[in-house]
């Protein structure tokens, strides 16, 4: 057997995805490359021309890695998450869309037929006088074309197949993402069912935490782009909605480098069920007018609470939590 | 015996609600009832959790602001709740479902009315929507 047809094979592939999860892994760089020298990626939509008839025809398990990355929105990510599970030994859920729903969870604040009327009929720069609508097929002369089903729902990676690995972030940093590489592809394997990130909140490791008063109290509120924060100062303290607190780190504090506060990417720290409501727990604790009428103004001086505490993790919140549906059920 | 209303979680202080009261009988009484040592420490999750498992509504009944026995568990909670609200209604669950007032009763003998209280105003509310459901 030629050395070549030695190398472990690996899959890389997008999901309900931006593409922000690949870009962070084409910037490993040379790490890239060299992890290119040891392992066959057999599957990269984003990056490489691959056909799926090659993944299907590979045996169960020969693909000894696949990172996933993106949510699972309709029938088709579904189909590829079961493919690549099947095909796989093991699954690493890579970035917040595919550990936690990410963004696109917040559209499950809204019904699947509202979504689809504002983005087909309702927003000003749409013009469909016809009220045209994506249809499941349609019959383009002579021959029915399919488009995948679109589920109610957005879902994390793990409502849909079963996820060995979490690696948080959006995108996830190339620091943790080659820790993760590196250990999963060496067999070093960590605790079934981690995540591949630090425990602790960001803010243990936050750099202007030194500026964070013993005792935090929250009087005004102010958006980011109201307000210039100095750089060393801690978000919060100045008013500025900051889900260091309740976030896990491990980021590297990017957002925090760019004067800009956590938005919470990483999702819970470990052991927390809901990110969202620990988050709103710990800001509500935070705010301190006491007398009724100042409280109530800066209550409502919170711009979309439940955007914030939702913003990456909705999908797998207490209330967001829903099983992907089977596809041989009308939803 | 007060009307059951099998649907609804209530949270009541024990600093404040039903500590001179006999609490086989409260307990008889009050369907779901959750004596806690302070409300300051209902945690968000448990109320999320309560809606999630079908409640209908979740009351709280907490010291009269301000005479928090743990100086100020019922301002916590009370922001708590505010807060939580929102986070409700963007769930298309109406806030109203989620109810804190402040009060005390030793005897625990207002518990009931308080609850058939609040099991009249949900009456006047649009139905729920299952968890995480469309309508």
């Amino acid at each position: 057997m030629s050395p070549a047809r030695k190398k472990a094979k690996i899959a890389i592939y997008w999901l309900g995805a931006c593409g922000g999860c690949d870009s962070a892994i084409v910037d490993l760089g040379g790490s890239l490359l060299e992890l290119a020298e040891k392992v066959e990626i057999v599957l990269w939509p984003a990056v490489l021309d691959f056909k799926y008839d090659r993944i299907r025809s590979l045996a169960d398990n020969e693909l000894a890695l696949t990172i996933m990355s993106g949510c699972v929105r309709n029938s088709e990510h579904r189909e590829m998450a079961e493919l690549l599970r099947a095909k796989s030994r093991l699954v690493l859920a890579c970035g917040a869309c595919a550990c936690f729903g990410g963004t696109p969870g917040l559209a499950n604040l809204r019904q699947k037929g509202d979504i689809v009327s504002w983005v087909y009929g309702d927003a000003p720069t749409v013009v469909n006088p016809g009220g045209e609508r994506p249809q499941p097929f349609c019959r383009v002369n002579g021959t029915e074309l399919h488009l995948p089903r679109f589920y109610d729902h957005v879902h994390a990676l793990h409502q849909s197949i079963e996820v060995d690995y979490y690696l948080p972030g959006c995108p996830p940093p190339v620091d943790l993402l080659l820790g993760a590489l590196s250990a999963l592809l060496s067999g070093k394997l960590p605790h079934r069912g981690s995540t591949l990130a630090p425990q602790k909140p960001l803010c243990d490791s936050c750099p202007r935490a030194a500026s964070k008063p013993a005792r935090l109290e929250i009087r005004t509120i102010h958006r980011c782009h109201e307000v210039e924060v100095d750089p060393t100062d801690c978000f919060l303290a100045k008013g500025v909605i900051c889900l260091g607190p309740a976030t896990r780190g491990g980021c590297g504090g990017t957002c925090l480098a760019a004067n800009t506060p956590c938005r919470g990417c990483f999702g819970p720290v470990e052991g927390v069920r809901d990110a969202g409501a620990r988050f709103l727990s710990s800001l509500a604790a935070l705010i301190a007018p006491e007398d009724d009428e100042k409280l109530r103004e800066l209550l409502e001086a919170i711009a979309d609470p439940a955007g914030y505490g939702c913003r990456f993790t909705q999908p797998v919140s207490i209330l967001g939590e829903r099983s992907c549906p089977d596809d041989s059920e009308e939803e | 015996m007060t009307e059951r209303h099998s649907a609804i979680i209530v949270f009541t202080c024990n600093f404040g609600w039903g500590y001179q009261g006999d609490r086989e009988s409260l307990a008889a009484a009050i369907a779901n009832w959750l004596p806690v040592t302070c409300c300051g420490s209902i945690e968000a999750e448990q109320i999320l959790e309560a809606f999630r498992s079908g409640a209908d509504g979740i009351l709280i009944l907490a010291c009269p602001r301000g005479e928090c026995h743990y100086h100020e568990g019922d301002f916590q909670i009370y922001k708590r709740v505010q807060l939580l609200k929102q986070l409700l209604a963007a769930h298309r669950i109406d806030p109203e479902r989620l109810a804190i007032e402040f009060g005390r009763d030793p005897s625990g003998e207002a518990i009931s009315a308080r609850v058939a209280g609040f099991a009249r105003r949900l009456g006047q509310l649009d139905a729920p929507l299952a968890p995480g459901g469309d309508a």
